[in-house]
């Protein structure tokens, strides 16, 4: 028996395929075809739809995962810690209010080292109701260590939950990671998604054997216990190093999974538009990125000189990729869907920050738009470009 | 990837059963457990339900044919479960300020 015996099956795939799916089902057969071996969720719209096909793909026994019924998202959040910290390859979904709710754990399976990865629907908290798109969820938990991904589109959400995994587990690595798309906008919306074959999958994603540490009954260790000040600086700061390379290591990554199967959708970040001598560059994120560069053309057949930058990772932070491309620009306009309150958007604090290691020192125009899923159009956001630089003349 | 040649390791926050790691703990203790070692028969109950465990027989010790039974009062943290247990009732539960009179006394 080889050990590919040995993992969950995912069945169905010996061919590549295209399926025209939604966002949740994009999640829900990548980790399938991760071969996740435990899967603990508890459904929150708008992430149900991928746990139900999740749920549908062990129940007509296509895909080999153990599915842990759980009575919250704490719970499915604590149930996936000790699945992973015994060694097991684990997956999970929820959005918003589920999210926070697990928020405690999210932060115990980074600072604990477990290479978790969950596909988060990025939905508005709370009061008052909505079930739309806003990314305040998971952004609002950047400084827990988790890496997050914001994606585009479909295509994007699979490929991503794929290469998560091999990043999260790298032996450099062990950290949980966050795939994120937007409620309805991606999560409820078919679009193609081309999915390779199992085998070359496979190739590309082995089993997870994590060598940092295993709960193991016969080499008995007790995880996660008391420890004293003394310890804290150095593990922490273990954990600050792992992020830092994960950066080169999620390019690398990046760059692999195109030469294997030819979807590439930006590594830390994607340009568009943009040249050594653009004047004035956007910056957004999620599935608004995919909008602007719409208006990025438009702009520029009204003579505009801009371009896109669309944050994919907001943690690690691209800082020197964002200094290098903005080093000659006059000026920088952020649209993005996650305000911080009291100050600005979150990315727009994190990339003016960023930009202040180096010399450029941009004019930013800051734009809080599409809270709640409303919908940010290519001509809307040209717009709010146009009369941000009408205001230079 | 990384260089191979790099020597960075993840660290997690693991540990192995050892003696002590959490420090003295025996300071913790309001009441110390005293053995009347005459009464004490050696059926090791206190060995067994004491939850640190630092409770032993030490089987060397010539006085009596069974050994004779440690407390170990650098860990020990006083829960007095072996006085509740002991069949023979031979373990009393002493303020350790009586103990530190008796240290006053001998100061002087």
């Amino acid at each position: 028996m080889t050990v590919s015996d040995n993992r969950p099956k995912s069945l169905g795939h010996d061919e590549p395929k295209t399926f025209i799916i939604s966002g949740n089902h994009a999640a829900a057969y990548a980790a399938k075809m991760a071969r996740v071996e435990v899967v603990a969720a508890y459904p929150i719209t708008p992430s149900t739809g991928c746990i139900e096909k999740v749920s549908d793909f062990v129940d007509g026994g296509t895909m080999g995962a153990n599915y842990i019924k759980v009575e919250s998202e704490h719970s499915a959040a604590a149930a996936l810690i000790g699945a992973s910290a015994t060694g097991a390859r684990t997956f999970s979904s929820t959005s918003a209010h589920g999210l926070l709710y697990m928020a405690e754990l999210v932060w115990w399976a980074a600072l604990a080292r477990l290479p978790t990865v969950m596909s988060i629907v990025n939905r508005e908290l709370a009061p008052a109701w909505s079930i739309w798109a806003q990314t305040q969820d998971s952004m609002g938990l950047r400084d827990s260590g988790c890496l997050q991904y914001y994606c585009k589109n479909n295509q994007e959400v699979y490929d991503s939950v794929i290469m998560a995994y091999k990043i999260s587990e790298h032996e450099h690595v062990y950290m949980p990671s966050l795939v994120c798309q937007d409620a309805f906008i991606l999560s409820h919306t078919n679009a193609p998604v081309d999915m390779p074959a199992q085998k070359d999958l496979d190739d590309f994603l082995p089993a997870y054997e994590p060598k940092h540490f295993k709960l193991d009954p016969k080499d008995p260790v007790t995880h996660s216990s008391l420890a004293y000040p003394e310890h804290y600086r150095q593990k922490r700061m273990n954990i600050m190093e792992s992020t830092h390379r994960a950066k080169q290591i999620i390019k690398d990554v990046c760059a692999d999974y195109k030469k294997r199967f030819g979807k590439f959708h930006g590594d830390l970040l994607e340009t568009y538009g943009i040249d050594k001598k653009t004047k004035h560059i956007i910056i957004s994120h999620s599935s608004i990125a995919e909008e602007i560069e719409v208006s990025v053309d438009m702009l520029k057949n009204k003579g505009y000189d801009v371009g896109l930058i669309r944050v994919r990772v907001l943690r690690p932070f691209p800082d020197e990729e964002l200094r290098e491309l903005c080093k000659n620009i006059e000026t920088i306009h952020f649209i993005e869907r996650a305000p911080s309150y009291g100050f600005k958007g979150i990315i727009a604090i994190d990339t003016m920050a960023a930009l202040f290691e180096g010399d450029a020192r941009p004019k930013a125009f800051h734009h809080i738009e599409g809270l709640s899923g409303m919908d940010v159009t290519a001509e809307y956001a040209a717009d709010l470009i146009e009369k941000d630089l009408e205001t230079l003349k | 990837m990384p260089d191979a040649k790099d020597d960075f390791k993840v660290e997690t926050w693991n540990s192995k059963p050892a003696k002590g790691s959490a420090g003295k703990t025996g300071l913790w203790r309001t009441f110390r457990p005293v053995i009347n070692h005459e009464k004490c028969t050696r059926c090791e109950i206190c060995v067994l339900f004491c939850p640190e465990p630092c409770i032993e027989l030490d089987q060397e010790d010539k006085s009596h044919k069974k050994g004779k039974i440690i407390i170990d009062y650098d860990y020990c943290k006083g829960c007095g479960i072996c006085a509740n247990e002991c069949p023979q009732h031979c373990i009393d539960m002493i303020k350790e300020t009586e103990f530190l009179k008796d240290e006053e006394k001998e100061d002087k």
